[in-house]
C-alpha cells in the first residue's frame, strides 16, 4: 500500500493542472473538460483521505458520491448552454464572447 | 500498513503517468478531440486510483459516469460545434497577460499545497475499512445522509430539463 | 420531530414537481401566467410552514441537519425574494416567450435550495444544497431562448461557478483530511484546541474562495455585472436577493461559528477583501451608463457592507448580517420588478429613464424608493441596515474599515441619484404612459410597503435577527 502523501502529491498535481487549463484555455468545452479535471483530484484527495484516516465512517467516499453526480449535472447544463451559443454565433471559444468585459 | 511492494509501486507509477499525462494532455493537445481523449485516460487512470484504495463501487461509479456519460457528451458537443478541421482547435487564450496570470496563480497554488501537505503529519489510522465497502455506502447513504440524497435526485431532475429548456430549438416554427 | 422540520423545503419542491408535471399535459402557452402565480402561493404556503418553526432549536439527521432560528430566517428571505419575483416575473417573460411554467418551477427549486442552505450543517449537505441553487440558475439565466445574451451571461456564470465549486471542495477536503470529520459540529471542536498546520488556514481560505463567488467578494465578482446584463430582470432579481443571502447564511454558519479556530489566517483576508470589494463596487459603479451594471456594482458594494460586519465576529454582527440581507432582498426584488416593467424593453440604459415620473409616476416612485433605501438615506430601511453594520464593526473595533465604508458608501450618493434625476429632472423622449400588469403592480407595492415599514419600524425585525443570532451557537 502507498503512503497518502502520494495520492495527496498526485491528486494535487491534477489539480493544478486542470486550474491552470481553466483559467488559460480558450474553447469553453475544454475549459469545461479542466474543471472535471479539479473535481477528479478532489475525488482523489477524499478517497485517500478517507481510506487512510477515517476507515470507520468513510465520509469521503460517501461526498465523491455526491461529487460525481453534481460534476455529471453541471455537464449537462454546460453542453446546453455552449450548443445554443453555437447555434448564433458559430462559435465556441470565450474570446469571442463578452467575456471579462467587467 | 507495511513496505510497499515492487509491484505495488510499479501500479501507482502506471496510475500516476496515466492520471498526470491525461490531465497534461487535455491541457497542452492541440486538438479538442485528442484533449477528449486524453480525458478519459485520466478518469480511468482515476478509476484505477480508487480500486487501489480499495473503492470498488467508486471506480466502478467513475467509469460509468465519466467515462460512461460525461466524456460521451463532451464528445457530442465537440462533434456538434467544430465545423471544418480539427486542428489546432484547443488553443490557450490570445492576451499573454490572461496566460500569465494563469500560470502564476496555478504555480503558486501548486507550490503552496505541495510544501504544505508534505509538512503536515496526517494522524493515519492502521484500520481497514469493513470488508463490503458497498453496503456500507448504501446503508450510510440512506441512514446517515438522507437529505443530501434527496436534494441529488432534485439536483439531477433540474440540470436534465434544464437542459432542454435551454436547447430545446422552438418546435412549432413553421 | 424528523421529517416535520423540512416541511417548508419539501412543498416548495413539491410545488415545483407539480408544475413540471402540468406542463406536461398543457401546451404551455407564453401568454399563461397561472403557473408564476401557483408557484407564488406554494412559497407563501411554505413561508408559513417556516415560520412554525421559530423557536424549534433543533439538531436532526446524526447532526447534519439544523433548524434554529437563524435558519428559519433565511429561509422567510428566500421565500419573500421568490414569491415577489415569481408575482412580476410573468409580465416580461411572457413578452420574451418564455413559458411562466418553466420559471416557476426551477424558482421553486432554487429556493428550495435556499432553504436547505442555511439549515445545512455538514459539509455535504451544504455543498449540493449550494449546487441546487447553482444549477437552478444556471437555467435561470438561460432560459431566454431566441437570444445570445442570456446564455452568453448563463455560460460565464457556470464556467466561473464550476471553477469555484471545484476549489470549495479541494478546501472542504482538506479541512476533512486534517478533522476527520465532514460535520461542523466536530470540525469546530477539532479546531478549538491546539495548533493546527498552515493547511487548514489554506482550506478555510478556499472555502472562502468557493463561496466568495457567490457572495460577490472581489476578486471573484467578475461574472456579476455582465450575467445582471445578459439575463431576464426576475432571475437577476431573484438571483441578487436569493442565492447571496443563502450563501451568506453558509458563511455564517463555516467562518462564524465552525472555522473560528482558524480566524488567525481568513479573519484579516476576509477584511482586506470587504475593504476592498466596497471601494470598488462604489467606484467603479460612478461611470455605468447601463442600469442593470450599476446595480451589480451595487450589489458587489452591498456585498462588501455585509462582510464588514461578518468581520465583527459577534452576534450584533450576525444580527446586522440577517437584517442587511432582508432589507437588500426586498429593495433589490422592488428596483428589478421596475427595471423589468419598464427598462427591459429599452435595452436598460439608464438615459431611458429620462422623464419617467411624467410617463409612469408610480414606477417612478418605487424605483425613487428603492434606491433611496440602497444609499441608506432615512427613515428607510437600507439606513437602518447600514446603521445596524457600522455599529457592529466599530464595536468590534474596526473602526478604519468602518470609516472608510461611511465614507464609500456617501459616494455612492452620487451614481443613486443620477438615475433618481434622470426619472424627475430630464425631459422624456417619448411620452407613452408604460403598461403595468397587476402583478407587478402587486409586487411594487410589497417591495414598497416593506422598505418602508421596516424603516419606519425596524424592531420587530431587528429584535428576530438579534434573538436569531444570540441562539445560533450550536
Amino acid at each position: 500500500m502507498m503512503d497518502l502523501s502520494c495520492y495527496l502529491g498526485l491528486s494535487t498535481i491534477l489539480f493544478v493542472i486542470g486550474l491552470f487549463g481553466a483559467l488559460t484555455k480558450r474553447n469553453a468545452i475544454v475549459v469545461l473538460m479542466c474543471i472535471e479535471l479539479m473535481l477528479n483530484a478532489v475525488n482523489i484527495n477524499l478517497v485517500a483521505f478517507s481510506r487512510f484516516l477515517d476507515p470507520g465512517q468513510l465520509l469521503g467516499y460517501l461526498f465523491v458520491i455526491f461529487t460525481i453526480a453534481v460534476a455529471a449535472a453541471e455537464v449537462a447544463v454546460g453542453i446546453a448552454l455552449v450548443l445554443v451559443l453555437n447555434r448564433y454565433r458559430e462559435t465556441v471559444n470565450l474570446d469571442d464572447f463578452i467575456w471579462l468585459k467587467g | 500498513m507495511g513496505e510497499p511492494t515492487t509491484g505495488k509501486i510499479i501500479v501507482f507509477s502506471v496510475l500516476t503517468a496515466m492520471v498526470i499525462g491525461g490531465g497534461l494532455g487535455v491541457v497542452f493537445l492541440r486538438n479538442v478531440f485528442h484533449a477528449l481523449v486524453a480525458m478519459v485516460v485520466c478518469f480511468l487512470g482515476v478509476a484505477g486510483v480508487y480500486f487501489s484504495l480499495q473503492a470498488d463501487f467508486l471506480a466502478v461509479m467513475q467509469v460509468l459516469i465519466y467515462v460512461g456519460a460525461v466524456a460521451v457528451v463532451i464528445a457530442f458537443a465537440v462533434m456538434l460545434t467544430r465545423r471544418g478541421t480539427m486542428a489546432d482547435s484547443n488553443r490557450f487564450v490570445a492576451s499573454g497577460l490572461q496566460l500569465a496570470i494563469g500560470a502564476a496563480v496555478a504555480a503558486g497554488v501548486g507550490v503552496a499545497l505541495l510544501r504544505l501537505i508534505c509538512e503536515t503529519a496526517w494522524q493515519a489510522s492502521g484500520k481497514f475499512p469493513a470488508t463490503d465497502v458497498t453496503r456500507f455506502l448504501g446503508e450510510a447513504l440512506l441512514t446517515r445522509l438522507p437529505i443530501p440524497f434527496e436534494i441529488a435526485a432534485v439536483l439531477l431532475l433540474v440540470a436534465l430539463v434544464g437542459a432542454v429548456m435551454i436547447a430545446l430549438e422552438e418546435v412549432h416554427k413553421s | 420531530m424528523g421529517v416535520g422540520l423540512l416541511l417548508p423545503e419539501i412543498i416548495a419542491c413539491m410545488g415545483g414537481l407539480v408544475i413540471l408535471t402540468e406542463r406536461l399535459f398543457s401546451k404551455g402557452e407564453p401568454e399563461r401566467k397561472d403557473a408564476a402565480w401557483f408557484g407564488a402561493s406554494v412559497l407563501i404556503i411554505a413561508g408559513v410552514a417556516a415560520l412554525r418553526l421559530l423557536g424549534v432549536n433543533e439538531t436532526a439527521f446524526h447532526g447534519s441537519y439544523r433548524v434554529d432560528d437563524l435558519a428559519v430566517y433565511f429561509k422567510l428571505v428566500a421565500v419573500v425574494a421568490g414569491a415577489v419575483t415569481l408575482l412580476f416575473a410573468p409580465d416580461l417573460l411572457s413578452q420574451r416567450r418564455v413559458k411562466s411554467g418553466d420559471f416557476a418551477a426551477l424558482v421553486l427549486f432554487a429556493a428550495t435550495g435556499m432553504m436547505l442552505l442555511p439549515s445545512a450543517l455538514d459539509f455535504i449537505t451544504l455543498f449540493i444544497s449550494l449546487e441546487l441553487i447553482s444549477i437552478s440558475f444556471y437555467v435561470l439565466i438561460g432560459i431566454q431562448r431566441g437570444e445570445v445574451r442570456p446564455a452568453e451571461a448563463g455560460l460565464k456564470y457556470l464556467l466561473l461557478s464550476g471553477l469555484a465549486s471545484a476549489v470549495l471542495l479541494y478546501g472542504m477536503s482538506l479541512i476533512y483530511g486534517l478533522t476527520g470529520s465532514t460535520y461542523l459540529t466536530a470540525i469546530r471542536q477539532a479546531f478549538s484546541v491546539g495548533e493546527w498546520p498552515l493547511l487548514a488556514g489554506i482550506g478555510s481560505l478556499m472555502i472562502l474562495v468557493g463561496l466568495g463567488l457567490k457572495i460577490y467578494l472581489v476578486p471573484f465578482h467578475m461574472w456579476a455585472p455582465d450575467v445582471y446584463e445578459g439575463a431576464p430582470a426576475p432571475t437577476v432579481a431573484f438571483l441578487a436577493a436569493g442565492s447571496s443571502a443563502a450563501a451568506l447564511a453558509a458563511v455564517l454558519r463555516l467562518f462564524g461559528e465552525s472555522l473560528t479556530g482558524l480566524s488567525g489566517v481568513w479573519l484579516p483576508v476576509l477584511l482586506i477583501l470587504a475593504v476592498v470589494t466596497i471601494a470598488l463596487g462604489n467606484i467603479v459603479a460612478l461611470p455605468q451608463t447601463n442600469i442593470k451594471r450599476l446595480l451589480a456594482y451595487s450589489s458587489i458594494a452591498h456585498a462588501g457592507y455585509i462582510l464588514l460586519a461578518i468581520v465583527a465576529q459577534s452576534s450584533a454582527g450576525t444580527a446586522a448580517v440577517m437584517y442587511y440581507c432582508f432589507l437588500y432582498a426586498i429593495t433589490t426584488v422592488a428596483a428589478f420588478g421596475v427595471i423589468s416593467a419598464f427598462a427591459e424593453t429599452s435595452g436598460g440604459e439608464i438615459r431611458s429613464f429620462a422623464g419617467l415620473a411624467r410617463r409612469s409616476p408610480f414606477l417612478a416612485f418605487v424605483m425613487l424608493i428603492s434606491l433611496a433605501s440602497l444609499a441608506g438615506i432615512p427613515p428607510l430601511a437600507g439606513f437602518m441596515a447600514k446603521f445596524a453594520v457600522f455599529a457592529a464593526a466599530v464595536q468590534a473595533g474596526y473602526v478604519v474599515a468602518a470609516g472608510i465604508a461611511l465614507l464609500l458608501s456617501v459616494i455612492s450618493i452620487y451614481y443613486y441619484f443620477m438615475v433618481i434625476r434622470a426619472m424627475y429632472v430630464d425631459e422624456p423622449v417619448e411620452t407613452a404612459p408604460i403598461p403595468c400588469g397587476w402583478g407587478t403592480q402587486a409586487a411594487l407595492l410589497i417591495g414598497l410597503g416593506g422598505i418602508i415599514l421596516l424603516g419606519l419600524i425596524p424592531w420587530p425585525l431587528l429584535r428576530l435577527a438579534q434573538e436569531a443570532a444570540n441562539f445560533a451557537r450550536f
